[in-house]
Formats: C-alpha cells, structure tokens, sequence
C-alpha cells in the first residue's frame, strides 16, 4: 500500500467519524430518499413548480423573445438542477465505507490495496447510479444549457420528465405497465410486422402512381395513421389493391387498440388490490412507534379495540381479506398477508418503527415463526405471543418472545378458582377482564409533588374510592412486617400499613374505576405546579 | 350406565379441559370428564382423568348419567359454542338449581350462554386480549397480579362467609380497620339479599354485614386464616 492509498484510508475512516459529516449527509438524504420524511414533501413540491415553471418559460421564449429576468431565471433553476444532479451523485453511496470495506477486505485477505483500485472501485459505484434511467434524466435535463449544445434545446422538455422523480403515482403507473411487458412487447412485434408488410405493400402499389406517396417514409406514416384509427385523409391510396391493404389494416388496427386497451384494464384491475395496499403501506411506513398485531381473531380484535380506544397506533396483520375488510370498516389500518414471512415484517418496518409485536394467530406454529423473524429483525422489539400448547412455552421463550401466555392456562387457573371459591372468582374475573369497570393502574409518586414524604394513610384513598394493592420502589429493602419481594429490579411491598412513607419514584399499584384513578393521578400531576 | 357419582363434570375434552383438570385435582377436587369421542380415551387414561364417552345430546342419559342428581357443577367447554349452548339449556332443563359454567368463543355467545341458563361465563380471549393490552401499557401490574394472584408468592384471593356467630355480622364495612392488624385487603363484597353479583368496595357502597354475606380478601394466606380465627368463626 503506498503513502497515497494509506492517506485515503485514513481520511476515509476520519470522514466515518466525523459526525458533522454524517450528520450534513444524513440531512440531504432526508431532503432527496427517505420517503416518510415531511421535508421531502416539500422538497418534490418545490422542485415540480421549478421544472413546470422552467418549461413554461421555454415556450414563453419560442414567440416573445429572452429577457434578462428570464435568463437569470434559468441561471437559477439550472444551478438548482446542477447542485440537485450532485447531491443525488453524493448521497447515492458512501465512498469512505467504499474505501474502509476495500481496506477491511484487503487486510483480511493479506492483499495489497492499489490507489487504482480504490478509485476504479468508487467510481464504478457512482456510474451505477448515473446510468439509471431516472439520472440519465436529471443529467438531459441540465445538459441543453450549455451553449455549444444549444441545438439539443428540445431535451429542456425533458425536464418534464424530471417529474417521474416526485410523484408517486407515475412509478405506479410505470409499474403496473412493466408487469405486463411481456403481452406489450408482443402486440409491439405484431404492430411492427403489420405496418412493416403494409408500407412495403402501399410502396410497391402506388409509389409510382400516388404523388402523396413519395419516399418509404410516407408509406411508413401512412400505415402508422391508417393502423392507429386515426386516418388524417392526406395520404389515401388510388389503386384497387391499395385499398384492399387499406381496409385490412383498419380491421387489424381496431382489432390491435382492442387488444391494447384490454391488456391495460386488465393490468389495473389486477394490481388494484396491491396498489391499494400500497397506499396503506406508505401510510405505515410514515408512522412512527406502532404496535403490530399479527392475527385479528378474537384476541386480537380485543387488543386491537383497547388498544384504539387509547389512541395507540396500531397495525393489523392477517391473512384473511375478510378480517382485513372488518379491520378497515373499523377505521383501523390492516394489511392482508402472511405475518411468518420476513418480507412483509420488513416492509412494516419491524426493523425501526414497530415497538412490539403480539403474535395473536390460532396457530402455534405461526406464532413461533413470526416471533423468531420478529426477533431477528430487530433486537429490542417486545414481542408477545399467544400460545395454544402450554408444552410450548419454553419454545416460545428460547424464540425470542418477552411475554408468553396461552389463554386456556387461565381458564385453567379461574375454573378451579370458580370450584373453590366463586365469590373469589368474580372479584378475579372483574380485575382481569376489566368487565366491572374496576381495573389496576400503576400510579408514580412524582417529585415535587405534594405526595412526597407523607404516610399513607394520608392519602385517603378510600375516600377517594381506590384500594392500595401495593408499592413498588426502586432500591427499597425488607421492612419488617411488610410482605415484599423483588420484582423487575423494584421492591414490592404488598399492602403497606397507614404508617408507611412514600418517596419520590415509588410507584402505587391502584385498584379502582378508571374515573377515579385518572382523578388520583391528575391531583399527583397538579401538586407538583 | 352406572350414575356419575361426582359433583362436578367437565364437558368436552379440550384444552381448556386439560387445564381446569389439572388445577382441581391439585386442589383435591374429584372430577368426572364426559366426551362422545372415543379417540380421546388413551389421551384421557395417559393423563389420568376420568372420561366417559356417551351421546351428551341424549336427555336420558344426561338424567342417568346424573344430572338432577348427585351434580352440582358442570363445565361446559366444547370449542363450538353451538354445543355449548345446547349442553346449557339440556343441563338448565334438567336441573333448576345446577350450577352451569360455560366457555364461549365469541362475544356473540355471551348473551346467548346467559340466556340458555349459564351462571358463568369464561371468555378466555377476553381475558387474553385484555391481557395483552395490559401487557403493553402496564407490564408491572401485570407482573405483579401474576406473582402474587396467580403464583409464586404467597398471596392469594380468599372469600369468607360471614356466619350467624362472627363477629363480622351487624358491622359496617368500613369499620374493619384491617390495615393495622391484619396484612390483607379487603376486595369486594357479595350480599345475597341486595345483588345477586359481586361488588367491588371501590363502589363507595356503604354496607352494613349480615349473615351469609360473603367477603372477597387478598392476603398472606397465614395472615387470611389469622383473621378468620378473629373475625368469621
């Protein structure tokens, strides 16, 4: 490695450290890729009244002449497109990675690294971006301006095209196109070979005796016209065999605009589904912190209604279009697809956006394999599962679940409680499934609050219509007398006597209405004014 | 077919089944299982669980079987609520005073259930979807409900009846100050004569005790029967 390609690596690995630099980088992309971002927006707003404005003023110039603002104008819009073209050049790929991933690899691999290759390397990756059709563009569109090149002047327009760039719908269009290429690319054959055979025919027939028809290419445009339906009427073949070429070709160019039409229809009417759920998914990909339900049978249409009720962010995930259907009648976000595949958790963007997942399928099975892809798209998800066989606890855990329950292991536990105890198990029932409108609320002693350093029996929280089930509190140690144990790293004490005293951070596990509990805890947020 | 000899039976071979079986016979309660599937038998014996196969659509046998009879307690647990339905009303008919536990799949069933004569009904995906959600805004609640309620620790839900010779009977409840004696929380209450269901104490009911009122306390388990010694016998 000479002194040259050792520089490079050191600057690379300094610009990789640099977090000024990252971070300016990091603020362009946000400006020209990241699609969920608001910048961008208004970024491509911006950039689509420049691109229409620049246009007008070029027909502007075809009758009335430049003018000096016009021409500052133009200064303008193309220094805008220029710095555009570069910035997209710039933020395409990281050349420092290039560099340190090419010195990681040569160090490992004991090669030398050749200044040569670091640049044929880089280079390489920048031109890939050039030659995508959308930059080939950009560069089309700044291209004209340059004097010498005045001539290609007609290019400017091809800054309409810069359009494609901003607007979403047009990669759809474009997309809905491609997936049928290859039905379009077999009616462009058919038209090529019929309006090939009948200007070859209308040439040979009536070159001589049509003075309309002068060169093949009037034969060319002729058929063109004829084929398409159009039929301007300024090229109209004399002869008999002529118009026997003519009136084949016009039952053919009906037959073809059929054709076409169908292929495009039924191209749309295929893909509406998907284009619809594209639009759910740019949606999802726009929120942040959600939490994804996999499953919408009756567990996770409960959580799911809780959850909205609170105004939480949710996803639905099924694969029952029926359910998705319930799911989008109910005003909440669905999308219909396999949970278990990788894929579609990505596209949901378990990888950033999503805060925990609950695996709420009827199946084992499918629970297990969307915790475990859950689980390794990202490491700090909190996936919570459902599981039928309680056997397969221990399953789900070693999978990367962070809470496992099976509905029917409770079941088991209340039964029995109902056999024993029935009163005891209606007051269980009602704290766990909320129907008696009492339920648990983890309350936080705030500081300042006036809720520092008092007992609690001044609290009087029966007054106040609450039940103090327990406290919890950080770094608390054994009182005697108090039944306590550790939990979560926080002391629990279980009904603290009237002589009690609270701290700042203690946390009161509340049992009461959720009228009440809100009041208690709106008097805790007050005192500390 | 010789009677059924037990209080309790347990519709269906299922789960749900598996587990209510399990927590009885750990708690000592003899239990009888009836299923009309006979391919459940094995399982039943590996287990050992008491199963019955017979046709449990057929009135006659439920009445041979010994419903109106000896059975105080029936748990109906199909996977279909429609059996379940149909179980409850044959049971309901058969006997007026018949304890009937039912298990429903879907919210519809609840009223249905009710209607067909169930005392109680189990919502297992209410419970879990609730569960969840509780998972999700309040991990420590439910950490704590399932340490001491449903588990390790030593705290558990207790009723206790007030009888003729307490000294519960003719106080108010608001004048137990148990805080400062006892370490145990009183829950709620269940008053025969004014509701037929239980309330919580958090409804501000101020409510005097009289004989076959029953309180619901959680508690030490030793801390609950100290209290009983005092107050309930």
């Amino acid at each position: 490695m000479n002194y040259f390609s050792r520089f490079l690596v050191r600057l690379a690995y300094f610009i990789d450290n640099s977090r000024r630099y990252n971070k300016i980088k990091e603020f362009f992309r946000m400006f020209l890729e990241y699609q969920h971002s608001k910048i961008k927006v208004y970024f491509d707003i911006f950039m689509i009244m420049l691109v229409l404005a620049s246009v007008y003023f070029l027909i502007y110039e075809v009758k009335h002449g430049t003018s000096v603002y016009i021409d500052t104008f133009e200064v303008v819009a193309l220094s805008i497109f220029v710095f555009e073209y570069l910035s997209r050049l710039w933020v395409y790929s990281d050349c420092h990675r290039t560099v340190i991933e090419l010195y990681e690899k040569s160090q490992v691999e004991e090669r030398h690294l050749s200044t040569y290759l670091i640049f044929s390397t880089i280079v390489k990756k920048k031109f890939e971006y050039m030659t995508t059709p959308l930059a080939i563009i950009d560069l089309l569109a700044i291209l004209p301006s340059y004097r010498p090149l005045r001539i290609l002047r007609i290019f400017m327009l091809f800054r309409l095209f810069k359009l494609f760039r901003y607007a979403r719908s047009i990669h759809a269009f474009a997309y809905v196109l491609s997936e049928k290429r290859f039905e379009l690319g077999t009616l462009a054959i058919f038209v090529s070979f019929i309006i090939l055979t009948a200007s070859s025919a209308i040439y040979i027939f009536e070159a001589n005796s049509n003075p309309a028809i002068v060169s093949f290419f009037d034969a060319i445009y002729w058929s063109l016209v004829t084929v398409s339906t159009v039929g301007y009427g300024d090229i109209t073949p004399k002869s008999t065999p002529g118009m026997v070429i003519t009136m084949f070709l016009i039952v053919l160019g009906v037959a073809v605009l059929a054709f076409l039409t169908s292929i495009i229809v039924s191209a749309f009417s295929e893909k509406l589904s998907e284009l619809k759920e594209n639009r759910v998914f740019a949606e999802i990909e726009k929120m942040q912190d959600y939490i994804l339900i996999c499953g919408y049978g009756r567990v996770g249409e409960v959580v799911a209604k809780m959850l909205s009720d609170d105004n939480e962010r949710i996803v639905i995930v099924d694969k029952s279009e029926e359910k998705i259907d319930l799911v989008k009648n109910r005003g909440m976000k669905g999308i219909c697809g396999d949970a278990s595949k990788s894929i579609l958790l990505q596209e949901l963007g378990v990888g950033e956006n999503v805060t925990q997942v609950i695996c709420a399928t009827d199946s084992d099975e499918m629970n297990i394999f969307i915790t475990l892809t859950a689980r390794s798209l990202n490491k700090r998800v909190k996936i919570i599962s459902r599981v039928e066989k309680k056997s397969n606890k221990k399953k789900f855990i070693l999978a990367g679940a962070d809470f496992v329950f099976s509905p029917y292991e409770i079941v088991g536990v209340m039964g029995a409680e109902y056999v024993r105890q029935p009163m005891a198990y209606e007051a269980l029932d009602g704290m766990l499934t909320g129907n008696k409108g009492v339920e648990f609320k983890p309350v936080k002693v705030l500081k300042n609050s006036d809720f520092v350093d008092v007992s609690v029996t001044s609290l009087a929280l029966a007054d106040k219509r609450l039940i103090l089930f327990g406290i919890t509190r950080k770094g608390g140690e054994n009182v005697e007398g108090i039944k306590s144990y550790v939990t979560h790293g926080r002391m629990f004490y279980f009904n603290p006597p009237g002589d009690f005293i609270l701290r700042a951070d203690d946390m009161l596990i509340l049992l009461g209405r959720r009228y009440h509990l809100d009041k208690f805890e709106e008097v805790m947020d007050q005192s500390t004014l | 077919m010789t009677p059924i000899t037990k209080k309790i039976i347990l519709f269906g071979f299922t789960n749900a089944t598996l587990e209510i079986g399990f927590h009885l016979r750990e708690k000592g309660y003899d239990f009888t299982i009836v299923d009309n599937d006979e391919s459940f038998m094995e399982k039943a014996e590996e287990y050992g669980f008491d199963l019955r196969i017979f046709d449990y659509t057929d009135d006659e046998l439920l009445e041979k079987a010994g419903l109106g009879g000896e059975v105080k307690l029936i748990f109906c647990l199909f996977l279909e609520d429609s059996k379940n339905i149909f179980l409850t009303i044959s049971a309901r008919a058969l006997d007026a005073n018949l304890n009937i536990v039912a298990i429903t799949q879907t919210h519809d069933s609840i009223h249905k259930l009710r209607a067909a004569g169930a005392n109680t009904i189990i919502d297992p995906y209410q419970i879990s979807g609730k569960k969840i959600y509780e998972v999700i805004t309040r991990p420590e609640v439910v950490q704590i409900i399932d340490d001491t309620v449903f588990g390790r620790e030593d705290i558990n839900i207790e009723q206790i009846e007030v009888t003729k010779a307490s000294r519960l009977d003719g106080i108010f409840l608001d004048e137990i100050h148990l805080a400062d004696e006892y370490n145990i929380i009183i829950l709620g209450i269940h008053d025969r004569e004014i509701k037929e269901r239980f309330t919580f104490v958090t409804e501000g009911l101020r409510h005097k005790l009289d004989e076959k009122d029953i309180l619901v306390v959680v508690g030490e388990e030793a801390e609950i029967a100290r209290f009983k010694a005092d107050y309930a016998s």
